[in-house]
């Protein structure tokens, strides 16, 4: 006999209210993990961190109930009848998934293994992330047949329209309608068999060992039945291998492989329109389901097409010129840039190869499209796609210093800059003078890309922006261009009464750019600034007087270093330090040259 | 503190089946052997004393236990007090044995009662070893039992051999798959219907909801290919399109579970092999009702239906798993494992998996049930031969090879003459042991009998019949939708 168990009641509910309150925390953390699978990208240790915990959780749980079970209903999950999550709105009711493909009732039983809770998880995110996968909650749980995770499903989830059918309707009246079955039964010759064929045991058939009604077939089919129930070692492996060769199958590759074999056997226009349509949907499909790799496949195969009927001239050939240039159309960039938006794994070396391989006519939606990305990655393809896309259509692209939006200027300039056609310059001239500091300074950086006379004039033209620093940036550009043309207005800006005013940096920039590019010519200007004695100097006087003599140290003349060396060794200790500091920068770099 | 009582209940319950299998199995064994040194030396030799000595252990171990136990049989198995004995490497000689002989005998088991002494044991022993029984079982039975009680052996007593024990021991379980496997395959035919008209009318199909039903088909097939079979068998649907797509769903299923597909791809196979045919949506209504024979146009028209579904299939679903391999069923299962058929291929190749083995469940079923492209029926043996001919050309010949292996040369349905004069339906094949199958008997030279009539036979164990040939069961009325719940 069993022993007898006494039950107090009340230890018995709070056990339970333990046990609602362990299982709704164990279904929160649910929760967490499916969110945090989808909010972060795969490279994350969050959602790791998350199922680690989710795991632990279940243990716990399962160590002391054996078997959680959940119902589930519309906006709701009960544990022993208890509400253990309600959704708090439509927009996020995780009950609803379940609820909606028909599953009432989940089980998980004790010993449930990591991997398949991931795998648990990983469902329930791809059904959370979209409502456009093809199948639903019940069917891809199926799929992995789980060993600790059960599901109950409303009978009528099928939703079946239900069509008459039956058994019952396709039934007869047992009648035998006047037949002889005696006949029948003894009579062995409508198949044409003769007496020897019904004969089990006549030497033809003992020999041929056939089953009845296999007698009068062809010899290579009577050895195919015959070795019907045993396999050799090579179909064993031919099996194998079958299975081997299916697991590789390349579903992607495959459609797009057929489908061009499909337009390459249409025969009429109409049929052949309609299969470019379709290639080009299922080409957007890739975009949406952010298979980069499987659009330049399909952009790949319809260049080769095209050169493929290049020779032949007719309408084919112009469909599929226009198909290709359809790549860059407007609507389909629109879709690149949603998908682009809300991915959080996409490969951007595959997203740079696709744009890459669009035609010019793709230079306008692009730059569309740098104002809508929103994720540097995503800009920074589309910009290193213009660079080719747009390199023999500055023109177009140059439109885009037009756009309102100061940030799709600023890229536009820089592609302008990386492509360093001279016809980029005509569209400096207004980018250098726009609102926006960042898109000057890029336009700077840019023109100094392309070396020729008429940056020059730009980065000359720069030196008179209100911004001290894009006049530094543009001074330093000179320098190192070595451009005499510039001496000239440096020198302006040193004779220029507010030039001491100038944050120290920036003097120190101008009066060493001046040496620099003025050479002997500057001389006598940074001496006079160096040695020029005052009563009571400033100390914005005192600053010239210091840079001036730093400056003196990169003309490499004996007259400039005779007077560094005699500075040196002046009372003024400030000035003397400069000036050994000068000198010595001088040696390093007459060391460097 | 409830759920672990309950927990240490249904254990202890799980232990003590546990100990009756191992102590039924150790006796069926020690019994087993000592019939087998009962017939060959004397009950006072050192190898009798010593094998009774051993089957006495195990009976003081069982009665240490129960006061009164039974070893019986039914449907095939053995159990000792009510729980089933799981045959093992071991134990299953002996329980062949069992099995075969004591329906011989007329006894379907042995009640032992704590009473039984050694001498007792021994008599039995040397009198059953001795038995020599007679062709029938009551006679048989009844000659044991008097003879038991003039030798005094009371402790022992057998049962006599009943119908009950013939049935099989799992008949509720097989009606419950036949009735689910009727359920889900009419589900099927009803999904298909309206997949394809919503095809046709709203541009759209809803793979989840097919996938769903072939789910519930594979659970079927799992559990027993032979109930869905049977209703791929059954041949006089009016929509015939529709049933012959489930049906062609059904045989591809049952193919790729002998070859060993997982689950999910049993499930993208089905899907594929359930809409092969969606492209005749878009074909016109009267060429795939057309009561004459296609001519050249007709024919141009037909084969482009691969191309129509696989243009619909695209146009409306995205490229997924469950989409790509159903479109390589739907393109190709009308081209041949040598890559003829259409459409044409502008380089030829081996067609998928998926499509080869929907292209050999398709050939099947419309040979078999004549209705495609109004050909003529033919026989199961006919289409088999003619699929055999062309292993190699059309069909891949190890996927052919393993379909016919898993439908048996007589497949679930077709209806043979038996050598017993007898007309019968297969209802099982035999993979064992092809040539035969369990039928189910529906006429005899009086004609079709009544259904209460109707018994199912194994022909691999009645020694004596045969399959003589394959018979068109429409000529003789014989429907087999009449006997499904036959088994």
């Amino acid at each position: 006999m069993p022993e007898m168990i006494q039950i107090d009641e009340s230890d018995f509910i709070e056990i339970d209210e333990v046990q609602i309150r362990s299982v709704a925390e164990v279904f929160n953390q649910l929760i967490k993990t499916v969110k945090a699978k989808l909010v972060y990208p795969s490279s994350s240790k969050l959602p790791q961190q998350f199922m680690e915990k989710l795991n632990s959780d279940f243990t716990a749980v399962l160590g002391e109930m054996d078997k959680l079970k959940l119902k589930i209903e519309t906006d709701a999950v009960l544990f022993s009848d208890q509400i253990i999550y309600r959704a708090k709105n439509k927009a996020e009711n995780f009950a609803h998934p379940f609820f909606r493909d028909g599953i009432v009732e989940l089980e998980f039983y004790k010993g449930l293994p990591f991997e398949e809770l991931d795998r648990f998880v990983d469902i329930l995110a791809l059904v959370t992330r979209s409502a456009h996968v093809e199948d639903d909650l019940a069917t891809l749980l199926w799929e992995i047949g789980f060993e600790k995770i059960s599901y109950k499903l409303m009978d009528d989830s099928l939703d079946i329209e239900t069509f008459e059918y039956g058994t019952s309707k396709i039934k007869t009246p047992l009648k035998s309608s006047g037949i002889d079955y005696r006949k029948m039964i003894l009579e062995n010759s409508e198949l044409g068999l003769t007496e020897e064929d019904f004969n089990l045991d006549s030497d033809k058939n003992k020999a041929r060992k056939l089953p009845a009604g296999y007698k009068n077939v062809p010899d290579n089919v009577a050895d195919y039945i015959k070795r019907l129930t045993e396999y050799d070692d090579s179909e064993k492996s031919a099996i194998a291998e079958m299975l081997q060769a299916d697991d590789n199958f390349k579903c992607k590759q495959y459609i797009i492989d057929i489908l061009f074999e499909i337009l390459g056997a249409e025969g009429d226009n109409a049929s052949y329109n309609e299969t470019l349509d379709l290639i080009s949907k299922v080409r957007d499909d890739f975009i949406k389901a952010e298979d980069l790799r499987s659009a330049i496949t399909i952009f790949k195969m319809t260049k080769e097409l095209r050169e493929a009927l290049k020779t032949l001239g007719d309408e084919k050939e112009k469909r599929i010129e226009e198909f290709i240039k359809g790549f860059g159309a407007s609507e389909r960039i629109r879709i690149l840039v949603d998908t682009l938006n809300n991915s959080k794994d996409i490969n951007y070396s595959e997203v740079t190869e696709y744009l890459a391989m669009l035609s010019w006519e793709a230079v306008t939606p692009l730059i569309w499209a740098l104002g809508e990305l929103s994720h540097y990655p995503a800009r920074r393809a589309v910009c290193q796609s213009l660079e080719t896309v747009a390199a023999d259509h500055v023109e177009v692209l140059g439109k885009g210093t037009e756009n309102p939006r100061w940030y799709v200027v600023r890229n536009v300039v820089m592609i302008l800059g990386r492509i360093a056609s001279p016809q980029a310059l005509n569209y400096f001239q207004r980018t250098i003078t726009h609102s926006d500091i960042r898109v000057r300074k890029e336009t700077i950086v840019s023109a100094a890309r392309i070396d020729n006379e008429q940056s020059a004039n730009f980065l000359i033209m720069a030196l008179k922006d209100e911004s001290e620093s894009l006049q530094t940036l543009s001074l330093k550009e000179l320098v190192r261009r070595k451009s005499e043309k510039a001496f000239v207005h440096v020198e302006n800006m040193i004779e220029d009464k507010k030039f001491k005013n100038r944050p120290t940096d920036q003097i120190k920039e101008i009066l060493e750019a001046y040496a620099r590019l003025g050479g002997k010519q500057a001389f006598e200007q940074l001496k006079k600034m160096a040695t020029r004695t005052i009563l009571i100097p400033s100390e914005k006087e005192d600053r010239i007087k210091y840079y001036a003599v730093m400056a003196l140290g990169c003309i490499f003349s004996p007259p400039a270093y005779q007077v560094l060396d005699k500075i040196s060794k002046s009372r003024n200790k400030r000035l003397a330090d400069a000036a050994r500091r000068a000198i010595n920068k001088r040696l390093r770099e007459k060391e460097i040259a | 503190m409830l759920n672990n009582s309950i927990n240490e209940l249904k254990d202890k319950n799980e232990l003590i089946e546990a100990l009756l299998d191992e102590q039924g199995r150790h006796l069926v064994n020690l019994l087993h052997a000592t019939f087998k040194v009962a017939g060959m030396y004397e009950a006072n030799n050192n190898r009798y004393i010593e094998q009774a000595s051993k089957l006495r252990g195990i009976l003081k171990q069982i009665f240490d236990d129960e006061a009164d136990f039974s070893l019986a049989i039914k449907g095939g198995y053995m159990y000792l007090n009510g729980v089933r004995l799981k045959a093992d490497r071991e134990s299953e000689v002996a329980m062949t044995y069992f099995l075969e002989r004591w329906p011989e005998l007329g006894i379907s088991g042995l009640t032992l009662t704590s009473g039984l002494d050694p001498r007792e044991l021994d008599k039995f022993i040397f009198f059953m070893t001795g038995f020599e029984s007679g062709e029938n079982r009551e006679e048989n039975y009844d000659a044991i039992k008097s003879r038991l009680i003039e030798l005094g052996i009371e402790n022992i007593i057998p049962s006599r051999y009943s119908q009950e024990a013939e049935e099989p021991e799992d008949a509720d379980k097989y009606r419950a798959i036949r009735a689910k496997a009727k359920k889900t395959f009419f589900s099927a035919v009803s999904v298909v219907h309206n997949t394809m008209n919503q095809a046709k009318s709203q541009n759209s199909v809803n793979i989840a909801k097919t996938k769903r039903v072939v789910q519930q088909l594979i659970d079927v097939i799992i559990e027993d290919e032979s109930a869905l079979m049977e209703m791929t068998a059954l041949r006089s649907f009016d929509d015939y399109t529709y049933v012959h797509s489930v049906n062609v769903c059904v045989l591809s299923l049952i193919l790729g579970h002998n070859l060993g597909l997982d689950r999910k791809r049993l499930s993208n196979l089905g899907v594929g092999a359930l809409i092969h045919d969606i492209g005749k949506t878009k074909l016109p209504i009267d060429l795939v009702n057309k009561p004459d024979s296609y001519d050249e146009y007709d024919w141009e028209l037909m084969r482009r239906h691969p191309i129509y579904g696989v243009k619909f299939l695209l146009k409306t679903r995205s490229v997924e798993e469950t989409t790509a391999r159903a479109t390589s069923a739907v393109y190709e299962h009308h081209i041949s494992y040598d890559g003829a058929g259409y459409p044409q291929l502008l380089k030829k190749r081996i067609p998928t998996l998926f499509a080869r083995i929907v292209a050999v469940a398709d050939t099947y079923n419309a040979m078999s049930s004549g209705r495609v492209y109004h050909r003529k029926k033919n026989l199961p043996d006919e289409v088999i031969t003619n699929m055999a001919n062309r292993a190699g050309s059309s069909f891949d010949p190890i996927l052919l090879k393993v379909f016919i292996n898993a439908l048996g040369i007589y497949p679930v349905g077709t209806v043979v003459a038996l050598s017993s004069n007898q007309v019968g339906i297969v209802t099982r094949s035999n993979p064992k042991d092809p040539e035969n199958p369990k039928v189910k008997i529906v006429a005899d030279e009086s004609g079709l009998l009544e259904l209460d009539q109707v018994k199912v036979i194994d022909l691999s164990k009645e020694s004596g019949i045969n399959v003589t040939r394959i018979i068109d069961g429409d000529k003789y009325n014989i429907n087999n939708a009449n006997y499904l719940d036959k088994f």
